[in-house]
Formats: structure tokens, sequence, C-alpha cells
């Protein structure tokens, strides 16, 4: 331990309980915590015990200046942050060319009128009440069906930017990509949100 | 009238670039010049504002919804269970 402060008993801090009874206290709030991130039932699970798994083996780096609780999402914030640096990694591979506008399907190409909507792709007026309980679940029922059939990279570029609130910079950071590529892939998944929406919105 | 929109079409950006443009904003403050391009472009065209209040709608509706969401979820048993029991069998081991 190279902390300053040492718990009076050192080899076992007072303050953590018995590690039989974390997944009882602490499993919700964690799998919470993770599924918010990773959107995969399956993965949070695992996540979730990966994260005991690291308190086990790290339990004498418990210093008792948090609760229990702020030092498990601690390690669970890192086991995420690991999962996008992974997950990154295989964006980076990514040729944002790829992504880069097949605007041609939904804007006029030349002619006086070029880079003018194209007049089936016009955008719709929706008639969604945000204050409205029952409609706003509906609206996201659909938006969330619609990230699903997204590409898995803009899904995820859409969940940590426009989901989470998690800063530009920072989501760049996260995945690895330049600003530029984070840009280009933000608008292409809006875009391929809103327009799936707008299909199944309308026929509700 | 029709020669004076093919001006402004000239000099404001079109409903392609403001397309960009309002992802953009989404995300960061836009140079000036982009800026006042995107607002007089969304004064004049319907289709593009509605994109906008739309893009703008749905993360309004996903933060929210995201974030009541939440406190609601919880581990299956099973998942419980599966954990916990090799959680112990983990913390058996010397």
């Amino acid at each position: 331990m190279t902390d300053g402060i040492v718990p009076e008993d050192s080899s076992k801090p007072s303050s953590l309980s018995d590690s039989k009874d974390w997944v009882d206290k602490h499993g919700d709030a964690l799998y919470g915590y993770a599924l918010k991130y990773i959107n995969d039932r399956q993965a949070a699970e695992d996540m979730v015990q990966e994260t005991l798994f690291a308190a086990l083996k790290g339990r004498a780096s418990f210093s008792g200046a948090s609760s229990e609780r702020t030092w498990l999402i601690g390690i669970l914030k890192n086991k995420v942050i690991d999962h996008y640096r992974k997950a990154g990694r295989e964006t980076r591979m990514i040729d944002p060319e790829q992504f880069s506008d097949s605007d041609e399907t939904d804007y006029i190409s030349t002619g006086p009128d070029a880079g003018s909507w194209q007049p089936e792709r016009r955008p719709v007026a929706w008639s969604v009440d945000p204050n409205d309980p029952v409609e706003k679940q509906q609206f996201w029922e659909h938006l969330q069906k619609c990230l699903e059939e997204l590409d898995a990279r803009l899904a995820r570029v859409y969940r940590l930017r426009d989901i989470e609130e998690i800063e530009y910079q920072k989501v760049c950071n996260i995945l690895s990509v330049t600003p530029t590529n984070l840009r280009v892939m933000l608008h292409r998944a809006r875009k391929l949100l809103r327009r799936c929406l707008e299909i199944n919105w309308m026929e509700v | 009238m029709k020669i004076i929109m093919r001006l402004m079409n000239r000099i404001l950006p079109s409903c392609r670039e403001v397309s960009h443009l309002t992802s953009q904003a989404m995300d960061e403050s836009l140079p000036w010049r982009k800026r006042l391009g995107l607002r007089l472009h969304l004064m004049m065209c319907v289709w593009c504002r509605r994109n906008a209040e739309q893009l703008e709608l749905m993360r309004i509706i996903a933060r929210s919804k995201a974030h009541s969401e939440i406190e609601q979820v919880k581990l299956s048993s099973d998942a419980q269970k599966r954990i916990a029991e090799s959680l112990q069998q983990n913390d058996e081991r010397p």
C-alpha cells in the first residue's frame, strides 16, 4: 500500500462488507450502470461479474475514503472504458468514407436544384408530444428498435453522444477516432435513425 | 422573385449541406459564417427546419428516457445466482 493513511486493520478494511453480500447489495446498481453503457444484457451481466472479481482481488486497495458502492462503480467504470477502447480499435480500422454519405438518395444531385431534398425524402411532420408520457414511451421504444437495426458502430456513437450525453471530445477519446470521423459518423447515425423513425412512427 | 431565390441559393448552404451543419451544431458551436448560413436557410426551408427539430426531439426524449429507466433495471435472479456462485468459488481459491 502506497497510501499514507492506513486503516487500523490494514489487511481487511473494516468498512468493506462481506463479498458474499455484494451481489445482493450492489448487483442491481452495477447492472443498471453497465446496461446504460453497453445495452446488451448478457455483456452487462458479464461486466458486473468481472467488476466483482476485480474488486475481490483488489480488496486491499480499498482505502475507505469512499463508500463501498462508489468504489465498485469506479471499478466498473474502468471496465466500461476498456470495453469501449477495444471496440474503438475496431472502429479505427473502418474507412470513414464508408459512412461519408450516400446522400444521393436524399438530395437532388444535378441541375439547378442540386442539393435540395428529393421530393419523396422531404421530412414529414411528426406529431409527437414530448410531454405526453405514453407517446414519449412509444417513441422511445421505436427509437430503440431503430438503434438495434443500425450498424453497430454507428449505434455506439449515437448512444455515447446523444443518449449518454458524453462530451464530444471524450467520445473521440473513448473510441479513438478523430473529431472529423466522429462528426461524419454522428451525422450518418442521426440521419438514418430519423429516417427509420419517420417510417415506423408514421405507420402507427 | 425567382432570380432572387436563385441568388440566395448560390449564397446559402444547400439542404444537403444544412443537414451536415445541423448535426454538427448539436455538438459544437459553428464558425459565424456557417452559423449564419444555417440560420437563414432554416428560416426559409420548412423541410430542413423539420429535420433539425426532429433530431433535437429524438435527443431530448432519448436522454430523458435513458435516465429514468436506469433506476428500474434489476439483475435477473438467475444472473444474480450465477454471479454470486462464481464469486464465492473465486474467493475460496487461495
